[in-house]
C-alpha cells in the first residue's frame, strides 16, 4: 500500500524551516497568538492584543504602534481627512487631537468644515440608510448615507457665514481665510475654532468645492473677498522644508491626501510615518486608494519610513486609533 | 510599451484585445482575454468556477455558449446559478427591477430580490417542486455524485441552458455545496418523504481531481470565487498528497470584485495560489478585479468574435473504475 503522506522522492526537510519559522530571506517569523478578550479590557489592551493577530488587526495595531511613535516623537504631524467624517460624528477626535496639540497641520475637505460649522449651532441626525429621496427632499431633508440634515441648518449656516465672512481688501491665503473663520466661531469643540486657539494651519485644498465656497462667491459679489489658493502650497512647502521630521495620518483619501503628498514630493524631504484609514483599494489605479508603498516610488514617503495602511470604515478604525494612541501616551506622562 | 491605444472602428474582440495594452483593470482585461485564448490552443482541460448570481443577473447563455464550444470542459458552479439556469429552462424568468425599492412589499407580492433584479417566488416554488419530482425518479441505493446528478437533470433542458448543454456537450458539472441551494430545497422535500437519495460529497472530490490528475495541462477560469475556486484550487493539493502532482494549474483567470487585503480566498492573489503549490508559478495568470457582469460578457463576446476555435479538447468517460480521459482533435 502506498504511503499517501510521504510521496517518493518528496523532500521532508523542507518542513525543518517552519519548524523555526523561518522566510527564505532567512527572516524569522512572529507565532500568531490568539487573541484573549476580558470584560471592561480597554481599547489599548484591545490593540495591544490584535498586534499578534493577522490581516487588518494586525494593521490597525501596527498603526497604533506608529501612531505612538509619531505622537510622542519629535515630528511634524500633518493630519489629513476626507469623507463626511463630522456628520459621521468623528468631529471632536479632530478638535480633541489639535488642543492637545496631537496635530500640527490639518488638511480637510471643504465639506468637513462647513459640518462643523454647522455643529457649532445646529446637529445632525440619524436615519435609515435607504429612503424616499425624493419624499426627503419635499420635507426638507438632506441625507449622507445614514445621516440627515434639516434645510433650517443650512439657513442657519448661510446667515452666519455672511455675518462672519470679512470685507477684507487684502488677499487671504485660504488657511488665513479659515483662521479668520476659526476666529468667529463660538464652541470650543469646533476643529476651526480649535485650530485658531492652538494655532494649527487647516488647508483645505478644494475650498471652493463646498458651501464655503458658495457663500464666499455670494459674499464677495457686495464685498470685498479675496482668498489665493496658491498662497496656501508656498505656506505648506515652507512648513515641509521646515520639519526635521514628519509623519502624517491620512482618513480617507482625495485632495487632501495627495495636497500633503505632493507639497512633500516639491521638498527634498519625504514622511518619516504614515497611517493610511481607507476602504479603497488599489486595483483601480486612483490615489485614494495607491498604497503607501506607491508613494514612496514618488519620494513623498521615505523608503526607510514605517508605515501602514488599515482597510476598513474610518468610523470604525478612527476612533480605534486615537483611543488606544492616546491611552498609551497618558500612561507614558502618568509613569515619568 | 505605449498605454495610449488608438481610437477607431473595431469590433468587440480588437477592443478587449487593444485593451490588454492598457494599464489598470483594463489592460488585465485585455490580458484575459489573450491568456484565455491560449488555452484554447493548447491541449488543455479548462475548469471554469461559477460563483455569485450570474444567472439571474443573465449571463446564463454566455456559459451555455462557452459550454456549447467547448470553450470550457468542466463547470464548478454553486447551486443558485445552476438552479436559477433550470428556472430560465422552465420559463421561469428573471426580471430587470430595481435597487432600492420597499421589500416589504416585494415580500407582499411574493417577489423575491437579488440585488436589482426579481424573480416571483410563487414560480420559483414550481422549480423546487420540479427536483423533488426529478429526486423520486432517482435511485435511493445509489450514491450519486452531484455530477451525475447534474447530468441527469439536464437531459429534459434545452441547449440554451447550462445544464441542457452540459449534458449534451457532455461537459461535467459539479456543484461542491449542492445542499446549499434550492437543490437542497427540493430534495430535503423528497427526503422527508421517505425517498432518501445521497449524493456523495467525496465523490465529486474524487471525481474532479481525476480530472486534474488525468490531464495534460489544466487552466482555470473563476467568475467570483468562493466554494467553486477553494473546490477547483484544492484538486492540486490532492494531487500532491497522492503523488500524481505536476506542480498546479498551468493557467488562472479570475474575475472578481473581491480584494485580497482581507485575507480571505475568493479575493486572494494567484501568487498566494503559488505558495500553496495550487497554480504553477511560471503559470500564465490574471486576476481582474472588477464587476463581472460587467467583464466577462466581453470577455466572452471577444472570444466570439476573434473566431478563437478549440483545436483539441478532452472527453471524459466516466466508469466504475474511473474516468477515462481522451483527447478529441480537430
Amino acid at each position: 500500500m502506498r504511503n499517501y503522506f510521504e510521496p517518493p522522492g518528496f523532500d521532508f526537510s523542507i518542513f525543518e524551516k517552519f519548524k523555526v519559522g523561518l522566510l527564505s530571506s532567512g527572516e524569522k517569523m512572529e507565532i500568531v497568538k490568539q487573541i484573549e478578550l476580558s470584560p471592561g479590557m480597554s481599547v489599548n489592551s484591545l490593540t495591544e492584543g490584535m498586534m499578534h493577530c493577522g490581516f487588518g488587526a494586525r494593521r490597525l495595531s501596527e498603526a497604533v504602534n506608529i501612531f505612538e511613535t509619531m505622537l510622542s516623537g519629535d515630528y511634524r504631524k500633518f493630519f489629513a481627512v476626507s469623507g463626511a467624517i463630522v456628520p459621521a460624528g468623528m468631529r471632536n477626535i479632530i478638535s480633541m487631537l489639535i488642543k492637545e496639540e496631537h496635530i500640527d497641520v490639518l488638511l480637510a475637505t471643504g465639506a468637513n468644515l462647513v459640518h462643523d460649522i454647522i455643529e457649532s449651532f445646529g446637529c445632525h441626525c440619524l436615519g435609515p440608510s435607504e429612503y424616499d429621496d425624493a419624499a426627503l427632499r419635499i420635507s426638507g431633508l438632506s441625507r449622507i448615507y445614514d445621516v440627515y440634515l434639516r434645510d433650517e441648518d443650512f439657513i442657519r449656516f448661510e446667515q452666519l457665514m455672511q455675518t462672519i465672512l470679512p470685507d477684507e481688501k487684502e488677499i487671504l491665503a485660504g488657511w488665513e481665510f479659515l483662521r479668520l473663520l476659526g476666529s468667529k466661531i463660538d464652541d470650543d469643540k469646533s476643529i476651526l475654532r480649535s485650530a485658531y486657539n492652538r494655532n494649527v494651519p487647516i488647508f483645505c485644498p478644494a475650498l471652493a468645492d463646498s458651501m464655503i465656497g458658495l457663500q464666499a462667491w455670494l459674499h464677495s459679489q457686495t464685498k470685498n473677498l479675496h482668498v489665493d489658493a496658491f498662497a496656501d502650497v508656498k505656506k505648506i512647502v515652507d512648513i515641509c522644508y521646515q520639519s526635521p521630521r514628519s509623519g502624517i495620518v491620512i482618513v480617507g483619501g482625495g485632495a487632501p491626501k495627495n495636497f500633503a503628498l505632493q507639497s512633500m514630493l516639491v521638498t527634498p524631504k519625504s514622511f518619516d510615518l504614515a497611517i493610511q484609514l481607507t476602504t479603497d483599494t488599489p486595483e483601480a489605479g486612483g490615489l485614494s486608494g495607491a498604497t503607501l508603498s506607491e508613494a514612496i516610488s514618488w519620494g513623498k514617503i521615505s523608503s526607510t519610513a514605517r508605515y501602514a495602511t488599515v482597510y476598513g470604515d474610518a468610523t470604525i478604525t478612527l476612533p480605534l486609533l486615537v483611543a488606544a494612541t492616546i491611552s498609551r501616551i497618558e500612561n507614558k506622562k502618568l509613569k515619568n | 510599451m505605449r498605454t495610449t491605444i488608438p481610437m477607431k472602428e473595431r469590433d468587440v474582440a480588437d477592443l478587449v484585445n487593444d485593451m490588454s495594452k492598457m494599464g489598470f483593470q483594463g489592460g488585465k482585461l485585455g490580458q484575459s482575454l489573450q491568456i484565455w485564448e491560449r488555452m484554447l490552443e493548447e491541449e488543455t482541460t479548462i475548469l471554469l468556477g461559477l460563483a455569485g448570481a450570474m444567472v439571474p443577473a443573465g449571463l446564463s447563455e454566455f456559459i451555455s455558449y462557452l459550454i456549447n464550444e467547448r470553450m470550457v470542459d468542466c463547470l464548478v458552479s454553486t447551486g443558485a446559478n445552476l438552479f436559477h439556469d433550470l428556472c430560465e429552462g422552465l420559463d421561469i424568468v428573471h426580471y430587470k427591477g430595481s435597487a432600492c425599492v420597499d421589500d416589504a412589499y416585494l415580500n407582499d407580492c411574493r417577489i423575491d430580490r437579488i440585488y436589482d433584479v426579481f424573480v416571483s417566488e410563487v414560480e420559483l416554488h414550481k422549480a423546487d417542486l420540479y427536483i423533488s419530482n426529478f429526486v423520486r425518479t432517482l435511485n435511493s441505493n445509489i450514491r450519486y455524485s452531484s455530477r451525475e446528478l447534474m447530468h441527469l437533470l439536464g437531459r429534459d433542458m434545452s441547449e440554451s441552458t447550462i445544464l441542457g448543454a452540459a449534458y449534451r456537450s457532455n461537459v461535467p458539472i459539479f456543484v461542491p455545496a449542492l445542499g446549499d441551494s434550492s437543490f437542497g430545497i427540493g430534495m430535503v422535500i423528497a427526503y422527508r418523504e421517505g425517498h432518501k437519495v445521497i449524493v456523495d460529497p467525496i465523490k465529486d472530490v474524487d471525481e474532479i481531481t481525476q480530472i486534474v490528475e488525468k490531464s495534460q495541462k489544466t487552466g482555470v477560469i473563476y467568475i467570483g470565487g468562493g466554494v467553486p475556486k477553494n473546490f477547483i484550487q484544492q484538486t492540486e493539493v490532492i494531487a500532491e498528497l497522492i503523488g500524481i502532482y505536476s506542480g498546479g494549474h498551468n493557467y488562472a483567470i479570475q474575475y472578481t470584485t473581491d480584494s485580497p487585503q482581507w485575507g480571505g480566498l475568493s479575493g486572494s492573489t494567484f501568487e498566494e495560489a503559488v505558495s500553496w503549490g495550487k497554480v504553477k508559478k511560471d503559470a500564465s495568470k490574471v486576476q481582474v478585479f472588477s464587476d463581472a457582469t460587467i467583464s466577462v460578457p466581453l470577455v466572452i463576446q471577444a472570444l466570439r468574435a476573434s473566431g478563437a476555435k478549440r483545436n483539441c479538447y478532452p472527453i471524459f468517460e466516466w466508469a466504475e473504475d474511473g474516468l477515462d480521459l481522451k483527447i478529441n482533435k480537430n
